[in-house]
């Protein structure tokens, strides 16, 4: 039997306080009792899923959120127990943790390298003061260079942090400024995030119903995004993926599996898995999902398992691999579906979308300016 | 056999829309026993489903009733449904003049309305007996006694002895079925005189050819006959005559004074005319019955095949439509927006909207419409005069010695509350008012002289509108009169949009042309690059907008792995995009070309 390679990816679903921009599924909690309680449960989602697994190999997990680093050392590490108790993770696997500056300490840090996560990735958003305190963040600049700092002298050698721009009323200057002290930091890996004002958040109604600030013009964005890459380009970054830069070798091997067409199975309330040729998403809400875990029952629901007809799966192909530097290989297609790429879209979207996205050496890819209005080149696929 | 004719009654029901002259059919036809209420549909004489929706009814259907009255005999009831609205005037004054007399549907809580009037007069036009109902008896709201003294004042026929009905609840039905032996005479008319038989309805059988819906005024007609048309001239052979129950039945002979149908392998609807007669190619008769007029569109629009859809299916489909509609024009047209497709021509703009619709709903056709127009009389220099339906067609300025736009004789019926503002809106659309006269203390009939142009644009959405839905239009063709009128052009990116081309009164060139910009901008999506929209009049730019380029399309997290969210989102966008139409390098999304004609309440 030939062994397939799987990302776990494990979701904590709380955080000291939501952030005012954020849409992303978590809880705000402060009891450690929850969460000691939510570890035992993720757990056993894991002991059930132990057997549908065994035929592969994990070769990333990813402990996201939320906020991961809410977390005690005690509660992580009976965390990574269940993982290896479960899971065959392999020698070399990518084992990440999402750490926020705030809930960062010594100890935690030393914890997660003693329980084999080699990599850390620290959601610092700004270098800027105000803007922190614009999106509602529990840091400040100061605490997030202090823990860089600690992660890189307690042993982390493959640090990411996040930057977020377009923030209302950021200026392209006070943005350049961060990318500039990020890279001076040295982390291997950075992502830039546009900020999307989601409907429901404070950040939300402040700018479009308050008005109390302005949202950033897109023409503004795109410069900020283009500006920062050259930046990142220059100082040996490497724009792997639309929002992600690395130094070589850095790439992120579990995010990388989501555009690569790679399976990867989610364990925690609202994860999303690729598995076993399905796509299903975990029940969002706690109550539903503690309730399936006490009657020892997966915690989805089966009627909505996705099944994609082959057409969409090739476009789903397409479009995730697409936001990737290298594209998406005609080789690699033809052998996975065994059919020319060409043969199933029409080739005139070169046409339509000329400058857009290119095809070259058997590879096609987004431009710098494709990226831009992925979007539209990619509904062309699906 | 002698007296069969006293046997007979032929008539008509008419009403203002809304009335409830379908439901009363119903009811008739259930009280003489034709079809059991199990069987039933609602509105039994509404056979297409749009008719059904609306609640109006556009294509004429016939029954044969036999009816068991008090006084110990059978009678044959010959029910002619009429069209209701104000597009088909014409059908229903043909329909009209196949009966004796005319049931007279007045909506007890409404009192009599424009189009009461109009096809009171249509029936009084062709001497028919008007005999009042008042509908609608059981509505807390019915004021019978104040509605009959109203029909006698402003129609001038008797109505105190009006039976009063509720077609909805089936009561008074018995009473108006013996008023109707009582008070419609009996058809006239002698069977040994050469054939005269009027067509007043037809419709196209895949088996049997055209099937013509005839009332036999004089002489027989059988299978076998050879016939002749006698204003188009052309001669058939009977193959089929029958009553209608409402479903053909086929019979030995139709006489003098019935009605039925008669199949005589005829090709197209528009070779058995409405209107014409029917006599006998051996044995004619010397006049034809009077009246006979080939109906004329008065509006036109252009009718394109949408995105994605073939122009083979879209001619496919008019072409079945025209074989059962001899008012419905069509030929190809080319737009250099819109690419291959057809200028249809049409009786007025409800005729156009049932039109367009069929092709939505029964051939299931994406189609894309321009701006309806009317015809107009552009004199040049040299004398000659051109007729110009389509705007694009519209020849160079300084040809032209001068335009004549046609003009219409408008009847509008409102409660007097809403005088102000119907002069208010017939004042901005060019209209002059004739005369205003009260019909009763409360309601009030404008007679307007106006240009179509204007009414086939809006004015029914802002009538309607403006009077809750209480005022109402009718409104016949009068003339031709010189008007300044103007070519109005949309340009998108620099390019001209043919397809949103109209022809307007200089007066409103500059509104229509603000307005137009601004519901497009509205519309038309940020594109990758600015998209200037401007109307213009020649080389003149008289209002422009601009939509703002976008930058950025791009989703930046990646929602932990859920790829289905993200398909979704794209799948959404491409459906949104399927919509568009390409001119040049902008997209128009196809819902643009209705929007620049809608009503705006606000403007």
């Amino acid at each position: 039997m030939t062994t397939n390679n799987l990302g776990l990816y494990i979701h904590i679903p709380f955080c000291r306080q939501k952030c005012k921009y954020c849409d992303f599924l978590s809880f705000p909690c402060t009891s450690e009792q929850v969460y000691g309680e939510y570890v035992t449960a993720v757990g056993m989602e894991m002991d059930m899923r132990r057997e549908d697994c065994a035929g592969y190999e994990t070769d990333s997990v990813f402990i996201g959120g939320g906020t991961p680093s809410l977390l005690s050392p005690e509660d992580l590490t009976r965390l990574m127990e269940k993982v290896r108790e479960n899971f065959r993770v392999t020698d070399d696997a990518e084992i990440t943790i999402e750490a926020n500056p705030a809930s960062l300490t010594r100890d935690k840090i030393a914890a997660y390298l003693a329980a084999g996560i080699n990599r850390i990735s620290i959601g610092i958003q700004s270098f800027d003061n105000q803007v922190l305190r614009r999106l509602g963040r529990l840091h400040d600049k100061n605490e997030a260079f202090q823990k860089i700092q600690m992660a890189r002298k307690a042993g982390f050698d493959n640090i990411s942090i996040d930057l977020m721009f377009g923030i209302p009323e950021q200026s392209n200057k006070t943005w350049l400024d961060s990318v500039r002290q990020g890279i001076f930091l040295g982390p291997q890996h950075i992502s830039l995030y546009s900020l999307e004002l989601e409907k429901g958040t404070p950040l939300y109604r402040e700018v479009y119903e308050e008005k109390k600030f302005d949202p950033t013009p897109e023409i503004i964005d795109r410069e900020m995004y283009h500006d920062a890459v050259e930046l990142l380009k220059q100082a040996g970054y490497r724009h792997y993926e639309i929002s992600n830069t690395a130094r070589p070798g850095f790439e992120s091997r579990h995010n990388l599996k989501y555009w690569s067409y790679q399976e990867y199975l989610g364990v925690g309330p609202g994860a999303s898995s690729f598995f076993g040729g399905k796509r299903f998403r975990n029940y969002a809400k706690m109550n539903a999902y503690i309730n399936a875990i006490k009657h020892r029952t997966v915690p989805m629901d089966a009627a909505t398992i996705e099944h994609y007809s082959e057409l969409e799966e090739m476009g789903i192909y397409v479009f995730t691999g697409l936001r990737k530097e290298e594209g998406i290989s005609l080789t690699d297609f033809r052998q996975r579906f065994e059919v020319d790429l060409f043969s199933v879209y029409d080739p005139a979207i070169l046409r339509r979308h000329k400058g857009m996205i290119n095809l070259y050496d058997n590879r096609l890819y987004l431009t710098d300016a494709g990226r831009d209005v992925s979007n539209r080149i990619m509904a062309e696929f699906v | 056999m002698k007296d069969y004719k006293k046997y007979i009654r032929n008539f008509s029901i008419i009403a203002h829309i809304d009335h409830g002259k379908s439901t009363l059919a119903d009811r008739i036809i259930e009280k003489t026993g034709l079809v059991s209420k199990r069987d039933m549909r609602e509105q039994f004489l509404d056979n297409m489903d749009l008719e059904r929706e609306r609640g109006i009814t556009i294509k004429l259907q016939t029954t044969r009733l036999v009816f068991q009255s008090k006084d110990g005999n059978e009678y044959i009831f010959n029910l002619i449904d009429t069209p209701g609205h104000v597009d088909f005037t014409y059908e229903v004054s043909r329909s009209l003049a196949a009966c004796e007399g005319a049931v007279l549907v007045v909506d007890a809580t409404q009192g009599v309305e424009a189009q009461t009037l109009a096809n009171v007069y249509l029936a009084m036009d062709e001497d028919l007996e008007i005999m009042p109902v008042l509908n609608k008896i059981d509505l807390p709201s019915a004021r019978p006694d104040e509605v009959k003294q109203e029909i006698e004042d402003v129609i001038g026929v008797e109505a105190m002895d009006a039976p009063l009905v509720s077609a909805k609840e089936g009561t008074g039905i018995e009473e108006l079925l013996e008023q109707i032996v009582e008070k419609i005479p009996a058809p006239q008319g002698n069977e040994n005189s050469p054939l005269k038989a009027l067509i007043f309805d037809s419709y196209y059988d895949n088996y049997k050819g055209v099937v013509i819906y005839t009332r036999v005024f004089d002489g027989k007609i059988k299978k076998g006959d050879m016939i002749r048309l006698m204003n188009t001239g052309k001669k058939y052979e009977v193959t089929e005559v029958g009553t209608l129950s409402p479903g053909p039945v086929e019979c030995a002979h139709l006489m003098a004074g019935e009605v039925g149908y008669v199949c005589a392998s005829i090709k197209q609807v528009a070779d058995a005319r409405v209107g014409d007669t029917i006599t006998l190619a051996d044995h004619p008769a010397d006049q034809p019955l009077p009246g006979y007029k080939k109906v004329q569109p008065m509006v036109y629009c252009g009718i394109y095949p949408a995105e994605g859809e073939k122009y083979e299916n879209v001619k496919d489909a008019l072409e079945k439509l025209q074989v059962n509609d001899a008012a419905f024009h069509f030929e190809p047209e080319t737009s250099t927006a819109l690419g291959y497709g057809f200028r249809c021509g049409f009786l007025g703009l409800l005729h156009m909207e049932i039109i367009v619709e069929r092709l939505e709903r029964e051939f299931d056709l994406a189609v894309i419409t321009t701006s309806p127009s009317v015809i107009y009389k552009v004199v040049m220099n040299d004398g000659t005069v051109k007729m110009v339906q389509n705007p694009t067609n519209l020849p160079d300025p300084v040809l032209i010695d001068h335009i004549e736009e046609p003009m219409v004789k408008a009847d509008i019926m409102v409660p007097k509350d809403y005088v102000g503002s119907i002069m208010e809106i017939c004042q901005e659309r060019r209209g002059r008012m004739i005369n205003m006269e009260y019909i009763t203390e409360n309601r009030v009939n404008l007679h307007y002289d106006m240009p179509l142009n204007e009414v086939i644009y809006d004015f029914f959405d802002a009538l309607k509108s403006k009077t809750r839905g209480y005022g109402s239009l009718d409104y016949e063709f009068s003339r031709y009169e010189p008007s300044k009128v103007v070519k109005l052009d949309i340009l998108l990116n620099k390019d001209l949009v043919d397809a949103f081309s109209m022809i307007v009164h200089e007066s409103k060139a500059y509104s229509r042309g603000r307005f137009v910009c601004e519901k497009l901008k509205e519309i038309i999506p940020m594109h990758q690059f600015e998209v200037p929209i401007q109307a213009s009049i020649g080389q003149k730019i008289i209002a422009r907008e601009t939509v703002r380029a976008y930058r950025k399309d791009v989703i930046a997290k990646c929602y932990g792995g859920d790829i289905s969210r993200k398909k979704k989102l794209l799948e959404k966008q491409k459906e949104g995009k399927k919509r568009m139409r390409q001119f040049g390098t902008v997209e128009v999304p196809q819902e643009a070309f209705t929007a620049v004609l809608k009503y705006d309440d606000n403007k």
